[in-house]
């Protein structure tokens, strides 16, 4: 079983057209990617397209997807969510893309708060999720994973609004109405003018930095595709990610991720020097107890079976760098860093006990974009360095 | 006095042919700017108040959540989640501290972002579902 994050980057039911160049020891195509003689050229033709393509998918994608919920049985059917994919592997036997099926099943099957007086109500959910990669030829899935997890989560957001603040009823319904009667002028459906400006005026001026918290506790079946692999996970995660919504912040200026950035829109924007504080970096920590007696992979390396325990680190990051014909081109990036803890000899020889992926991707005018990837996910034994120049059309 | 613009019956009979064969695009939801979760969602998500999209109210209905700013499609799902839930968070304080919202009978803070949170991390939802998902959770003053 391996998961190949030089293949993971796969934009939105897009078709995304990459050229990648090698940078370490590997040489590899993100997933989905087709190389450019392999498209047809009226493909090409028509990609250029959005309308068109919106024309099709839009239509297709409703009906066969979007099934409204007439029964219980329909409704878990729709809470699938399946996707088609294509998967590439240059470094498999051969190199021809095979057809494969992203799912993504999410539920919630109980959600309570412990006191909803409270100004930041603690709450409690207990869900169920699977989501994975599948592929015809198995051999040919870069992302041979699929999780299969029962959570639950306790969760929590500190702020967001200036806890002193109370509006009264009869001013709040003032501002619904004074925002319905508003929502009938043209420039204010544009976010323009006086008005709309004064009531983001009136909607922000309570606004107050916000700590948002999920304590997780779960139980995972990790697996490939087949279950010849497979190993299930107990642990916890505390995910944190800390904002302050409001455009102009002091909380943005501890945001030293966001200077660069802050400096090239204050100089090709021409906007005044503000780091976001709506874009601080999320952090997920997490430990696990993972019982590897099922993988076969694994247990030919060091046939101990014994549970070990697996700490995480997770980082996501995303800012807007400028804007370009008024659309916002975006700097990305994340880093997730995974650590056997107390490994064995073997393990350690193998460099199964330590896994980091890091990757960052740039958008471009035209939606092109920059990307490079480095490094590896848990049950990858390649280390692989991917710089990329690609091209995505959503639909 | 500029003459009216003939119109084309043919053009007009294959329009309304299109647009019969044409399922709504999103799936149990009307956007309308009579619709107070529709304005209240557009509104708190717009550039100046939350900063996640810079569309029209008109334009914004067909937009999905990759095209809001806080979605990162390089972040883990666990990333993605985390701050899918901190803009529940922040959307439903919104709602029910500022402009006077209720949650629906059955509905509580936490089902609210997790229903929220569950619209924003799908790729394939627009904004126009995520404001019928606000609509269920919240009674809005003005919807009487």
């Amino acid at each position: 079983m391996r998961a190949n994050p030089c293949s993971s980057v796969f934009i939105r039911g897009s078709l995304i057209l990459i050229i990648a160049f090698p940078g370490g020891n590997c040489f590899a195509q993100p997933t989905n990617s087709v190389p450019l003689d392999r498209v047809p050229s009226a493909i090409l033709r028509v990609i250029e397209e959005d309308d068109v393509m919106k024309s099709l998918a839009v239509p297709l994608m409703t009906t066969v997807l979007q099934t409204g919920h007439t029964n219980g049985l329909l409704g878990f059917i729709n809470d699938w969510h399946l996707r088609p994919k294509f998967f590439h592997a240059p470094d498999g036997a051969s190199d021809d893309a095979v057809l494969g099926l992203e799912y993504h099943y999410q539920k919630s099957i109980a959600n309570r708060v412990f006191d909803e007086t409270w100004k930041n109500p603690m709450g409690l959910s207990l869900a169920f999720e699977a989501w994975g990669d599948v592929a015809v030829d198995a051999d040919k899935n870069p992302n041979n994973l699929l999780e299969t997890s029962a959570e639950l989560h306790l969760f929590q957001g500190w702020g967001g609004i200036d806890p002193q603040y109370k509006n009264s009823e009869e001013a709040a319904a003032e501002f619904q109405r004074e925002l319905m009667r508003n929502i009938q002028d043209e420039d204010f459906r544009n976010q323009r003018g006086k008005a709309y400006e004064e009531m983001a005026k009136k909607m922000t001026a309570h606004i107050r930095p916000q700590l948002f918290w999920d304590l997780q506790g779960h139980g995972t079946l990790e697996a490939d595709q087949q279950f010849h692999d497979k190993q299930w996970a107990y642990g916890g995660k505390l995910s944190l990610a800390f904002r302050d919504w409001r455009s102009k912040s002091t909380v943005g200026w501890f945001n030293v991720l966001d200077y660069p950035f802050a400096a090239v829109r204050w100089l090709v924007d021409k906007e005044e020097f503000q780091p976001s504080g709506r874009t601080f970096p999320s952090v997920v920590l997490g430990l696990d107890l993972v019982d590897p007696s099922d993988n076969d992979s694994r247990l030919a390396i060091d046939p101990d079976s014994d549970a070990f325990p697996r700490g995480r680190i997770e980082l996501a990051f995303k800012t807007r760098v400028l804007r370009w014909q008024n659309k916002p081109l975006y700097f990305s990036a994340a880093f997730r860093y995974f650590q056997e803890f107390s490994a064995s000899g073997p393990i350690k020889a193998a460099d199964l006990d330590r896994s980091d992926y890091f990757v960052v991707r740039l958008d471009l005018p035209y939606r092109f974009n920059l990307s490079f990837a480095n490094g590896k996910l848990p049950l990858d034994r390649d280390n692989d360095q991917v710089y990329a120049i690609g091209w995505a059309l959503g639909f | 006095m500029p003459k009216k613009p003939k119109s084309d019956p043919n053009k007009a009979a294959a329009a309304a042919l299109v647009a019969a064969a044409t399922p709504p695009l999103v799936n149990n939801c009307i956007w309308s700017n009579n619709n107070a979760a529709c304005v209240n969602t557009w509104f708190c998500l717009s550039e100046q108040v939350l900063g996640q999209i810079d569309a029209s109210f008109d334009d914004a209905a067909t937009l999905t959540m990759p095209d809001l700013a806080y979605w990162n499609e390089l972040a883990g799902a666990d990333n993605r989640k985390v701050e899918a839930a901190a803009l529940a968070d922040i959307l439903t304080k919104l709602f029910t501290n500022m402009v006077g919202a209720k949650y629906e009978p059955g509905q509580n803070y936490a089902s609210a972002v997790v229903a929220i949170t569950a619209v924003l991390t799908d790729e394939n939802k627009t904004v126009c579902e995520l404001a019928a998902v606000v609509d269920e959770l919240h009674h809005f003053i003005t919807e009487g």
